[in-house]
This record gives structure tokens, sequence and C-alpha cells, in this order.
């Protein structure tokens, strides 16, 4: 397996990397984020925590499998729909690594996690945009990864509640 | 007392117009903690019970969420008999002077009183709040009687609505109630949240007397969790049951650079300062507060319409709600958004904090806001707000205050093994019951819903007093799903 992504890292530079590279690298990132979700899936008691980190590690498993793949039949049966963009915590601090997360800091850093993975798939789309197979997954991918951002802003308004 | 003849039609009923609250001033109240509302005289109650049109469908009831009798109570006002008025609602709200004053009866009875079709709805909290006053002021509160004792110990953490609730009835029936609160004062957000100019200390001091004469033992500045764990209550102390009614005590932070700087409250904090520790009172008493020209409240509660209404007190020469909807979703009560408005208070709404800004001492300075507008609708047809890229603009502060809500303080669960709590840290209870995963605990009020309000709190303190007894005489314990 390939090592875990690490969120602490920089972003790589896609120029000097192969196509091959670039699909490894979008594995182990889909992997990493699979993992955390799989681990705040097992740290609650709550059922519905459980439900809503569950479907987040099992979509990001899907997408692992679909890099893995790369199947453009199966691909091109998906139709990707246009996302509205909360931006609930586009403005917000992550929380000191280290410190221990509350469940707000949780759900901030999570959403920023697909923040920063959507505009990452949207960065390749751009740059394989002359490949239309590649261009057309990448932008999936980057509504698929707007989608998980649109999930986890709803649940933190939900959780906030009105007073915010 | 006489009677008062039951002569009027229903029409003429509705041509009474609602009668007004009497209140301070504005301009003389913001600069007082006194009561803002008087409340009615006996001549005003009885001339607004006369607008009830006694349905026989009393809708009013089921927008109760304790479904007080309120027909019933307001032709007992009518009928000149405001004790009987007082009893009626005490069957089914045992703290009626607090929710005569707090309840948001605009989304609740008075939200579906009939007459509120046609013109404004029969003041239903104003009545509650009079005759309760007036059992209280003529010295001719009716303490519930007292069954033999049962032999049994019930523990309750928590002297908000909830645990009050709770207690008031499992004395009643006979079991050894004692109260652990944490804070030097028992009474929870009622007495450390909500200001005095809008619920007097006073009457949660009469609640409190009233319930020790009952039997109920308070013991005060004890933190169950630390001092000692809930097993601890049961397995040393003897208690047979344990009620948590912990509340939402932990605030939310907005997680936005500078909100550590010197100059920034949670509004738990800030309000706990003035309403507990007298710190408006400062040097007088030991707890100071920062007297500052510019207030600026997060928030569209009832918390931060109280924070920002008593910045304003504390001599606050501007004081700013920032609201990142618009008013029509502010939870707080339209009274207190309308008396903030009377009193001074300015309103940015679709307005977001983006920053603090130091002042290059560790102090604020200022507030960093974005302007929102409201998006697409998303797949529910809702229009939410979104902040507009590159429309920053700054706020010159000197204070600023969060009052974004509260989730539940970790402590009580942490420490007690096999109590089950949900992904916002709240414990898991049967809502009819309160029972929670562990055998012989139960649990109500904002521990359970978060943030949520009194009448719930006190219901729910209510329900599982119910559940409680059942448990303490049976024996018999159900476990709960989840
Ligand atoms: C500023 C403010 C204004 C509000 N205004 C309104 C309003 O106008 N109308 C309305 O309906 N609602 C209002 N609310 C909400 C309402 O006050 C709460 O929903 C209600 O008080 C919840 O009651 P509770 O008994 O569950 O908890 P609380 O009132 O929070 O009481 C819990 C008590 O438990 C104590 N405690 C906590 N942990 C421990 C422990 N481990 N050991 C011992 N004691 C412990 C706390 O110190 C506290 O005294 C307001 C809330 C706030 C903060
Ligand atoms: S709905 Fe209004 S008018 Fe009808 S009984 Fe209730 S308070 Fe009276």
């Amino acid at each position: 397996m390939d090592k875990p992504f690490d969120w602490t890292q920089k972003r790589p530079d896609f120029d000097t990397m192969t196509y091959e590279e670039t699909i490894r690298f979008c594995i182990a990132l889909e992997q990493a984020a699979a993992a955390f979700y799989e681990e705040l899936v097992q740290g609650t008691d709550d059922p519905v925590a459980k439900a809503l980190f569950g479907e987040l590690a099992l979509m990001e498993r899907g997408h692992e499998q679909r890099l893995e793949q790369l199947d453009e039949e199966a691909f091109f049966e998906t139709v990707p729909t246009t996302i509205i963009d909360l931006k609930t915590t586009d403005y917000l601090e992550v929380a000191e690594p280290g410190q221990e997360l509350t469940t707000q800091g949780i759900l901030i850093l999570a959403a920023q996690r697909e923040k920063a993975t959507r505009d990452l798939y949207a960065e390749l789309a751009l740059r394989y945009a002359a490949e239309p197979f590649l261009h057309e997954f990448f932008k999936m991918m980057a509504e698929e990864e707007a989608k998980h951002k649109y999930i986890l802003e709803e649940e933190y308004e939900r959780m906030m509640g009105g007073e915010m | 007392m006489s009677s008062a003849p039951q002569t009027l039609t229903p029409k003429e009923r509705m041509r009474i117009p609602r009668q007004e609250m009497p209140e301070q001033d504005p301009e003389a109240r913001s600069h007082n903690f006194d009561e803002v509302n008087l409340g009615y005289d006996a001549e005003t109650a009885m001339q607004e019970a006369q607008r009830c049109l006694q349905c026989k469908k009393p809708l009013c009831i089921d927008g109760c969420p304790v479904n007080i009798k309120i027909p019933e109570f307001i032709q007992l006002i009518v009928d000149g008999d405001f004790l009987g008025a007082a009893a009626k609602i005490k069957e089914d709200n045992s703290l009626p002077a607090v929710c005569g004053r707090v309840c948001p009866q605009e989304t609740q009875c008075e939200a579906t009183c009939v007459v509120g079709n046609r013109f404004r709805p029969v003041a239903i909290g104003h009545l509650e709040r009079f005759v309760s006053d007036n059992e209280r002021e003529t010295g001719q509160v009716q303490l519930p009687k007292i069954a033999k004792s049962s032999g049994k110990k019930v523990a309750i953490v928590g002297s908000g609505p909830a645990g009050l609730a709770c207690a008031t009835d499992l004395a009643q029936w006979g079991h050894e109630v004692t109260v652990y609160e944490a804070l030097h004062e028992f009474g929870g957000v009622l007495v450390y949240g909500i200001p005095e100019f809008r619920l007097p200390k006073k009457i949660l001091a009469t609640e409190i007397e009233n319930l020790e004469k009952m039997g109920v033992t308070f013991i005060k500045n004890f933190l169950i969790g630390k001092t000692m764990t809930v097993d601890e209550l049961m397995d040393e102390e003897g208690y047979d049951a344990v009620f948590v009614g912990t509340g939402a005590g932990l605030p939310w932070f907005m997680n936005i650079p500078g909100e550590n700087l010197n100059g920034v409250y949670s509004a738990n904090e800030f309000l706990t300062r003035v309403n507990l520790m007298k710190a408006n009172q400062f040097p007088q008493s030991d707890t100071p507060i920062k007297i500052a020209d510019t207030v600026v409240v997060f928030g569209g509660g009832n918390t931060a319409m109280d924070a920002v209404r008593v910045s304003k007190r504390l001599g606050a020469k501007r004081a700013i709600i920032v609201y990142r909807r618009s008013e029509e979703e502010m939870p707080a009560r339209d009274e207190e958004i309308k008396h903030a408005k009377e009193e001074g208070i300015e309103f940015m709404l679709l307005t977001a904090p983006k920053a603090m800004l130091d002042d290059g001492q560790g102090w604020l300075k200022g507030v960093e806001c974005l302007k929102m507008e409201l998006g697409e609708p998303d797949e529910s047809g809702r229009r939410r707000p979104v902040p507009i890229e590159g429309s920053e603009f700054t706020i010159e502060a000197d204070l600023a205050v969060v009052a974004i809500g509260n989730g539940s303080n970790p402590l009580l669960a942490k420490t007690t093994p096999g109590l089950k709590i949900n992904r916002w840290g709240n414990i898991i209870a049967d809502p009819e019951t309160g029972r929670t995963s562990k055998k012989g605990v139960f649990a109500g009020g904002d521990i359970v819903t978060g943030g949520a309000t009194v009448i719930l709190a006190m219901g729910a303190g209510r329900q599982a007093a119910a559940a409680i007894n059942e448990y303490l005489n049976t024996g018999k314990w159900v476990e709960i799903d989840g």
C-alpha cells in the first residue's frame, strides 16, 4: 500500500509529476481521507454520527477504487450535478495540530480537507483539459468532494443551530 | 373574590384590544438593571383574560410544550380566582413565574391561539406571569402535600429548570432528594445567564426556598465528575437513582483568527461575570469587567440579545449585534429583539465575522467582517447565507462577545462509564422517560437536547421524575435503544 497521505505536507508540484505519480498521489489522498472518517466512526457511540462518517468513508473508498481502475465505461454512467458551496467553514481556523479536537473542530477540519481536495481535483481537471476523459473524470471528482464539503457544512450549521 | 359576569359574546371579546405590558422607558432602562416589563395589575389581567374565547378545541394547549390547561386558568382569572389560576398552571408547569417571562410564546401557545387568526393573540404569557407573581407577592404560595417517605434517595445533578422541576415532583412523592450544583448559586442559566432585567433573581430565590421547605437538600460548589462521580453517588452515597440535568454550558467558539485576544469574551463568561459575580457593581464586588465604548456581539439568539443589552447597560456608546442571517431567522424571542431595538442596539444582519483585530498589545481593536448574501436555493428550496468575496469591512470595537450557542460539557459523561453520548456530546436518553444507557441514571434538559428552552427543560425534568418514581417503586429497568 502507498504511504498514507500526510495532510501537514505541502501540496506536490504536479508539473514535475508523471500521470502515474499523480494518480498514485490521489489514491493516497483518498486512502487518508477514508482512514480519517473510519477513525471517527470508531470514536463515537452515536448512531447518526457513525452513519454520517461511515458514509463519507465509503465514498472515499469508492474514489480510491475509481482511481485504481480509471474505468471509462463505469465513469460515464455517473452524471455530476452542481453542488452549492455554503462556504461556512472557509474562513474558519483549523484547530492546532496535536490539540484534542472538539466536534466543532472535527467538522471544520473535515470540511476544509474536502475543500482542499476539491480544489486539487479542479486543478487537475484544468491540467488535463486536453484529455477529455481525464478532464471530465477530475471534474467529477471535484464535484463529489464539493458534495462532501456541503454535507459536512450542513451538519456544522445544524449542530451550531440558528444562533450562529 | 367576586366572580365577574360572563356576558360577553365572542365578537365583543375579540373587540377588546390586547392589553399592553407596562414597561420601563427605553432610555431610562438602558442604564439600569431593573426589570423591563412591569407586569399587569389585576384589572388589566382580568380585561385581557376576557379576550379568551374559551375555545372548544383550544389550539393554544397544543402549542404549549407542556400542555398547560390555558383556557381553564384564564377562566379562573375572569372569575377573579387568581390563586386557583396559579394552581391550575402548576398542574403542568413548576416554574410559571419564570416561563411567563422567558418562554417564546409567539412561537408556542400564542402562535396557535385562535384569536390570533384575526387579531393579536391572547397575551397568555403575560397572564401566566400575573397569576404567579400575585401568588408569590401576596405570600400565598401553596406548597404541594408531601407523601409519606418512600425511603428512596435521588441525586439531581444540576439546578437548572430541568433539575428543579424533577426535584419538585420527586420530593412531593416522598423521595429524599439532594440537588448538587457546581456553581455557588442555584438556578442554572436562570441565574447565571438570563439577566436581572428579564428575570429578577428574587423569583428563583423563592422557588429554591419553597423546595427547601419541601425537604429538598441543596449542595453548592459541588462538581459531579470531579468532587464525586455518578458511580460514587450510587455505590457509596446510596442514591437509588440519579437525574442528570447539567445543561449545555460549554460555549461554541467561532474558530476565527484573533479569538483569543484580550477583550473577547464568550457570552457565558460575560453574562456570568455580571449576573452571578455582580461585575457591574465593581469595585463593590470582587469581579471586574471591561467597560467598553463599542461592543460587538456575535449571534442571533436570546444569549446574544442578553449580552448586547447588558453591554449597553454597562455603558457602551455603541452596542452592535452581528448576525450572519436575516432577522427572520433570529431564534431570539420577538420581545427581546423589540426591546433591544428600543434601547438603541444596532443590528448588522447578513454579516459574519472574519477576524478579530489586534491593537499590537494583545487587545482587541476591531472586528473584520464579511457581508453575506442569500445564495442559490438548495434542494429544499431554502436560500442560505453565503459570504460575498471581497466584501470585507472593519468595525472598530474594544469588546467582542461570542454568543453563537453552547455545547455540552464532556466532564460528566467522561467520568461515567456506560453513559452513552451522541455526536455532539449530548447524553442519549429516551425522550419520554429520560432513561439513559446506564441503569438508574436519567437525564433531561439541554444536556440531552442541546441548547433549547426553559419550558422544554422543565418538561423533561418532570417526565424523568415520573419515570424515576416508577423505577423506584417497581425496580423495573428497560434498556433504551441505541
Ligand atoms: C443567556 C441565555 C438566555 C436564554 N434565554 C432564554 C429565554 O429567554 N427563554 C427560554 O426558554 N430559554 C432561554 N435560554 C435557554 C434556557 O435557559 C435553557 O434551555 C435552560 O436553562 C436549560 O435548562 P437545564 O436545566 O437543562 O440546564 P441549565 O439551566 O444550563 O442548568 C444546568 C446546571 O447544571 C450545573 N452543572 C453542570 N455540570 C455540572 C456538574 N458536573 N455537577 C454539578 N452541577 C453541574 C450548571 O452549573 C447549571 O447550573 C437562554 C439561555 C441562555 C444561555
Ligand atoms: S386558543 Fe386562544 S382564545 Fe382559544 S382557548 Fe386558547 S387562549 Fe383562549
